[in-house]
């Protein structure tokens, strides 16, 4: 288990992170996900020990990452770009994390670059961006270690090298490893994603997929008899999702404390259907929009 | 502590180092004895004239070769000091580190060691390589194991303290070009400041400065750091060393505290520590409004030099103030 424990960490005297507390267990895929600048890479860095938190802490198990740094042996960070290893051919990196992860997997790691067509021997500074990505995820998986941690591990790179990094990502998780994946890519990470951390202010709400009690809102698709009360729908517990002709897509709170959902079936509209709850409405709901994602 | 993935990385990282800093010192030290003792036809007659005065010091001084020796490496630690800390933390290398299994206490001793272990094993190396011409070459007889052993003593304890203070500003700074004028400055703030206050005192209180006395003499010396590299062997003691190691290993600590304190978010900063930067920022202050202080009374000759330097400093004060609050909002690229 890696447990994030009240977590807080400023930077430039602005706090980024503010009691940041989630578990994430053996096996499971974590999506993180929030908006830009909301501090998903400085979450994944001080988790990975790169910065150190004001106060709380991460644990592997019960040991302290920042008190035991060999527990990173089981925690592996990988940045959104492997600028770090520049003047590193491919095999080279793989020797030298051979050195520092004892259950390094050298077969995995050489099969991996075949298998994508990845050349050993070649400087990764010479990578293309969607090669880099595919040689660090790779790299990040050959340690064995329980937990990978990646930083936008498909940004910006092609449609194809997108979904072979995501079958890489997929193999893992089927073979046990647990990831914590940032990413503005939300259909993807619904796709793999056992939970949702989603990090807004600074703190991270933690949501199940496929739970959607748990998010406390309805999407629906609703048609009003006669005109559509504007002032229900301008209230902060509805979010209009989409409008065409007289069919609404709508986002309504179904928490306790909220009528609005109730206040919805009292007005008897003509249609109000169901639909499945996405990531993406997830985000958009507690994020404010989809303005900046992607 | 050893920990093979941490010094092949370093190694990765400063290779060129490994090979070219042995090469240019044997080039100054063992091939300038080779040249002057062997390769040179005077050198038997001259051997004979030395070894007839029996002057075994003024024999082994001949070109200063030691001096030269000393100064090539401080060039190379100090680089390899930019190369290590300063260049580490534009490309992602540090935060790389960081993330490893191993405590920053170890990635910086790896690292410290490192670059000790290169000083050593240079002097050591050219040392020998120094000792071997000297007993081929007609100089032989004056040959002194002492003369040897008290230079490359003398050489590593200084090399490893001016690496050492190379490294605690590489720790404290957070940009490879703030590290390298810092670095600039080390070497010349000490009699730099000694002589601005000196001037500062003889214009403002007593038209003569500090004192003539043998206090302030050896202050000067001890202020001019330039002067150790050029120590001549008579100079040379062991006590100097000993308080060089000692040196070493306080500036060795002090790096080792800061560099566990490094915050990896302040990268591109000047200055790493909020409290280091005001101290920083006082002193630029004092030394600015001082240097144009001795400016004013060189321009203004309006009455007493003390009205030219009253003005100069206020100026030099108002404008340096003006900078360093803007330097310490700098924040390069990284």
């Amino acid at each position: 288990m890696l447990t994030v424990c009240n977590l807080r960490k400023t930077i430039d005297r602005k706090p980024v992170l503010r009691q940041v507390s989630f578990s994430v267990g053996p096996g499971q895929v974590a999506g993180l996900v929030g908006r830009n600048g909301s501090g998903k890479t400085t979450l994944l860095k001080t988790m990975a020990g790169i910065f150190t938190p004001d106060s709380g802490e991460v644990r592997y198990g019960e040991t302290s990452i920042a008190a035991h740094p060999e527990a990173k042996r089981e925690v592996v960070f990988i940045p959104d770009s492997p600028e770090a290893l520049y003047g590193y051919t491919a095999y080279g990196c793989a020797d030298l994390y051979a050195n520092i992860y004892p259950r390094f997997d050298m077969l995995f790691f050489k099969e991996t670059m075949k298998r994508f067509g990845l050349p050993l021997d070649k400087n990764i500074r010479h990578f293309s961006k969607g090669m880099k990505m595919l040689f660090s995820t790779g790299l990040g998986i050959a340690t064995r270690a329980q937990f990978v941690l990646l930083d936008e591990p498909t940004n910006g790179i092609d449609p194809i090298a997108k979904k072979q990094v995501l079958t890489l990502l997929m193999e893992a998780a089927a073979d046990g490893t647990s990831l914590i994946i940032s990413s503005h890519l939300l259909d993807e990470l619904e796709r793999i994603a056992d939970k949702v951390l989603l990090l807004k202010d600074g703190t991270v709400e933690t949501y199940e997929t496929g739970d959607e009690a748990n998010a406390g809102i309805a999407k629906l698709q609703v048609v009003f008899r006669g005109e559509a009360p504007a002032a229900w729908l301008a209230s902060p517990e509805v979010k209009v999702l989409e409008h065409v002709g007289r069919v609404y897509t709508l986002l309504v709170s179904r928490a306790p404390s909220s009528s609005a959902y109730g206040e919805l079936e009292a007005m008897k509209p003509l249609l109000m259907e169901p639909l499945p709850l996405r990531l993406e409405d997830l985000f958009a709901w507690k994020l404010g929009g989809p303005s900046n994602v992607g | 502590m050893w920990a093979k993935a941490l010094w092949s990385r370093e190694y990765a990282q400063a290779r060129l180092f490994v090979w070219g800093v042995p090469v240019v010192h044997f080039l100054a030290l063992g091939f300038g004895r080779l040249n002057q003792w062997i390769l040179d036809p005077a050198a038997v007659g001259r051997a004979e004239r030395y070894a007839g005065s029996g002057d075994i010091l003024a024999a082994y001084q001949n070109g200063d070769l030691e001096s030269f020796g000393r100064v090539w490496l401080l060039l190379a630690v100090c680089v390899l000091a930019l190369v290590q800390f300063g260049t580490e933390r534009r490309n992602g290398s540090q935060e790389f580190l960081f993330s490893l299994p191993y405590s920053r206490r170890r990635i910086f001793f790896t690292k410290w060691l490192f670059g000790a272990s290169l000083i050593a094993g240079s002097l050591v190396l050219n040392t020998a390589i120094d000792m071997i011409v000297v007993a081929a070459s007609p100089m032989a007889p004056l040959f002194s194991l002492n003369y040897h052993l008290t230079e490359i003593g003398y050489s590593a304890a200084l090399l490893l303290a001016a690496y050492s203070a190379a490294v605690l500003i590489g720790t404290v700074t957070g940009t490879a070009p703030s590290q390298s004028v810092f670095l600039v400055l080390l070497g010349i703030l000490p009699i730099g400041t000694y002589a601005l206050l000196d001037e500062s005192v003889r214009i403002m209180w007593n038209d003569r400065g500090f004192p003539d006395t043998f206090f302030y003499e050896e202050l000067q010396d001890a202020l001019n750091l330039s002067h150790f590299f050029f120590l001549q062997h008579d100079f040379v003691t062991w006590q100097k060393t000993l308080v060089f190691l000692l040196l070493a290993a306080a500036l060795a600590a002090g790096g080792m505290w800061s560099y566990e304190r490094n915050k990896p978010e302040n990268n591109g900063k000047l200055i790493l520590f909020g409290w280091l930067e005001l101290v920083c920022q006082i002193g630029a202050i004092a030394l600015a409004s001082m240097f144009c202080g001795m400016i004013g009374a060189g321009l203004i000759h309006a009455g007493e030099a003390r009205i030219g330097y009253a003005v100069g400093f206020a100026a030099g004060f108002a404008v340096s103030l003006l900078a360093t609050s803007r330097l310490r909002k700098v924040r390069l690229k990284t």
